[in-house]
């Protein structure tokens, strides 16, 4: 489905002429219908490795390797063609759909110019689709979302609007950057849920990007760890969970808010210069960490709501 | 329509107190009304008296203004002290010329401002580096410079358009506004461009226009529907100052190319202290201040559902 080749990617600065290497080396395969959990602290390269995907990496960045979607290395692939993939091929769901969406159109129109030119139907045929897709992934009142703006929906709502619009064309993969990072606590196992059965109901191929490796484990066939613009071991939910190979993996697992009470894993792995954290979304993360029992005090510190896109 | 409500009540309350801050104003400058229409003569005291009371001046402030107020609503704006002419008379027949210059300079400034900027925020590179130097350079040269350049090139070097005088008829005053127009709107069209092409770059770089990208949608919609549509919001406003202030602006053209305008009228008769004419005009010019900005407010809510749909605050 998709092959990742030894990507890397690095940062120019315009000012000083530094480069920052932030992608040192990806590879990863992943097969039709397979959904890959990547899991990793902020700045780890999670979101720019879905960039490269797509292409639309910043600019100043400089990228090498090959990344083959069905049989096109998208890296090679000329403008026009890159976005037939993006419009038909490819669906992103990024993780603040306030952000994502254009605070000055309704949403038909979101909904709409993403389907019109993906299918080119006629209007009527594609607005009744339209509606159809917000009555799948749960909306009710669907004539009154339609016609809203973005600021009139909640965050949940917003990102069910986002999920529908990217499966309506029955992508081939959908890139997953944290969707449920910027909804509070109570919509996300709802909108993760939705994605989950969408994805499995249409055999869609997934990257899931998330900081909470438990969401990242309901939801994926395997999970890719990343630290530092590399990934560190990959593996199926099991094997992660009950033989880490990597000591970063280690870690991750030991803070891993359980329900007993008990820490998961042994001694904090000692990671250097960063600090490590691991956000399960929402307020919460501090407290639920702190209630592992474990050396919270690094993650406490470095506890953050969403990532650097 | 509770938008329009509101925003018509807060420009009724607008030009309410300019209106008093413009009839208080010239009673604070230096030097009375009676003063100037005996003109330096030395009078007898009875004479002096007998002036102000046939224009009221012995009257309290207050009931000079209100007296003022409501001859504004039966269109008397009072008698000009110099000539004795019907200042409504006196400003109706000046005032197209300045209303047909304004909505030239106008029409220049919305076509080359946002054109221009638009031009330099999507294309860059050349064009880009041609209208931020342009717009240096028209931002810096004073109106009253450019209205002489473009004299001396235009008019006198090439002969293609007359120095003076607003012509009659549609075409004939086209012609003979061009250059008053040109030179009016410079500045403007210089502030306006330089805001488009910071209001486009900004947008371009907005995450939904990233994501826009993400999702395949053709590049004539990314650019028209999410970048330059977003990005009018702050240049309707620009746009709007930068009209509002050409009536007012407008004295300085009117003057360099002898059309005879309110502009040209207010400063003959701020010399010649003609009360009653100068606080006409300095209201006109609140009034079409306020009205402009209000036609912004409106386009605003048009562009803008977050402002149209807002709720209780103002």
């Amino acid at each position: 489905m998709i092959d990742i080749d030894n990507l890397e990617l690095s940062i120019t600065d315009p000012e000083s002429g530094t480069v920052k290497p932030v992608l040192k080396g990806i590879s990863l395969s992943i097969q039709r219908g397979e959904a890959v959990g990547l899991v990793g602290e902020s700045g780890s390269g999670k979101s720019m490795t879905l960039r490269c995907i797509l292409g639309i990496e910043p600019r100043n960045s400089t990228v090498s390797g090959d990344i083959v979607f069905d049989g096109e290395n998208l890296r090679a692939l000329p403008a026009e063609r890159m976005r037939r993939l993006r419009a038909d091929k490819i669906a992103l769901i990024s993780q603040n759909p306030h952000a994502a969406l254009n605070p000055v159109l309704p949403i038909e129109t979101y909904l709409l110019e993403g389907m019109a030119d993906a299918h080119r139907r006629n209007a009527q045929a594609t607005r009744a689709r339209a509606a159809d897709m917000l009555e799948q992934v749960g909306i009710r009142s669907v004539d009154r979302v339609l016609k809203a703006f973005p600021h009139q929906l909640s965050g949940g709502m917003l990102q069910r609007v986002v999920i529908a619009g990217a499966i309506s064309g029955k992508p081939g993969l959908l890139l997953a950057d944290e969707p449920t990072t910027a909804l509070d606590v109570t919509t996300q196992a709802e909108v993760a849920a939705i994605l989950d059965e969408k994805r499995r109901d249409l055999g869609m191929s997934m990257i899931f990007v998330t900081h909470d490796l438990d969401l990242a484990a309901a939801v994926s066939d395997r999970l890719a760890v990343m630290r530092h613009g590399e990934i560190v071991e990959i593996g199926t939910p099991e094997q992660i969970r009950d033989s880490p190979q990597h000591p970063y993996t280690r870690m991750l697992m030991s803070i891993r808010p359980t329900l007993s009470g008990t820490p998961a894993g042994g001694t904090a792995y000692d990671g250097g210069s960063t600090a490590v954290g691991i956000p399960t979304g929402g307020g919460t993360a501090v407290a639920r960490v702190s209630a592992a029992g474990n050396s919270a005090s690094s993650v406490a510190a470095e506890t953050q709501i969403g990532s650097t896109l | 329509m509770r938008f329009l409500a509101r925003r018509l009540s807060a420009l009724v309350g607008v030009l309410l107190a300019s209106s008093m801050i413009v009839f208080g104003a010239l009673y604070l400058a230096p030097g009375s009304p009676e003063q100037f229409l005996v003109q330096g003569r030395t009078v007898s005291p009875e004479v002096l008296a007998a002036i102000r009371s046939q224009y009221s001046l012995d009257d309290p402030l207050p009931i000079r203004y209100w007296k003022w107020l409501s001859g504004l609503f039966t269109s008397d704006l009072g008698r000009s002290l110099l000539t004795q002419q019907d200042v409504g008379a006196l400003i109706a027949s000046r005032i197209p010329t300045t209303l047909s210059l304004a909505a030239f300079a106008a029409v220049l400034i919305i076509a080359f401002g946002v054109g221009l900027g638009i031009l330099a925020g999507t294309r860059g590179g050349f064009a880009e580096r041609i209208v931020i130097f342009a717009s240096n350079l028209g931002i810096a040269v004073p109106t009253f410079f450019a209205a002489l350049v473009l004299m001396s090139v235009l008019s006198v070097g090439l002969g293609w358009f007359p120095v003076f005088g607003a012509g009659d008829g549609v075409v004939d005053r086209i012609w003979h506004l061009t250059l008053p127009a040109l030179a009016l709107s410079l500045p403007a069209i210089a502030v306006v461009a330089r805001i488009t092409r910071t209001a486009i770059v900004d947008e371009s770089e907005s995450e939904h226009v990233l994501i826009a990208v993400a999702r395949g949608l053709p590049k004539r919609i990314i650019l028209w529907r999410h970048t330059v549509r977003n990005s009018l919001l702050p240049v309707s406003t620009a746009v709007g100052m930068q009209i509002a202030g050409l009536i007012a602006g407008a004295f300085v053209v009117e003057y360099a190319f002898t059309l005879d305008g309110i502009g040209a009228l207010l400063v003959n008769s701020v010399q010649r202290k003609d009360f009653a004419v100068v606080q006409a005009i300095a209201l006109i010019m609140v009034v079409a201040f306020g009205v402009v900005n209000l036609l912004v407010d409106l386009l605003y809510a048009i562009i803008d559902p977050r402002v149209r749909l807002e709720k209780g605050r103002s």
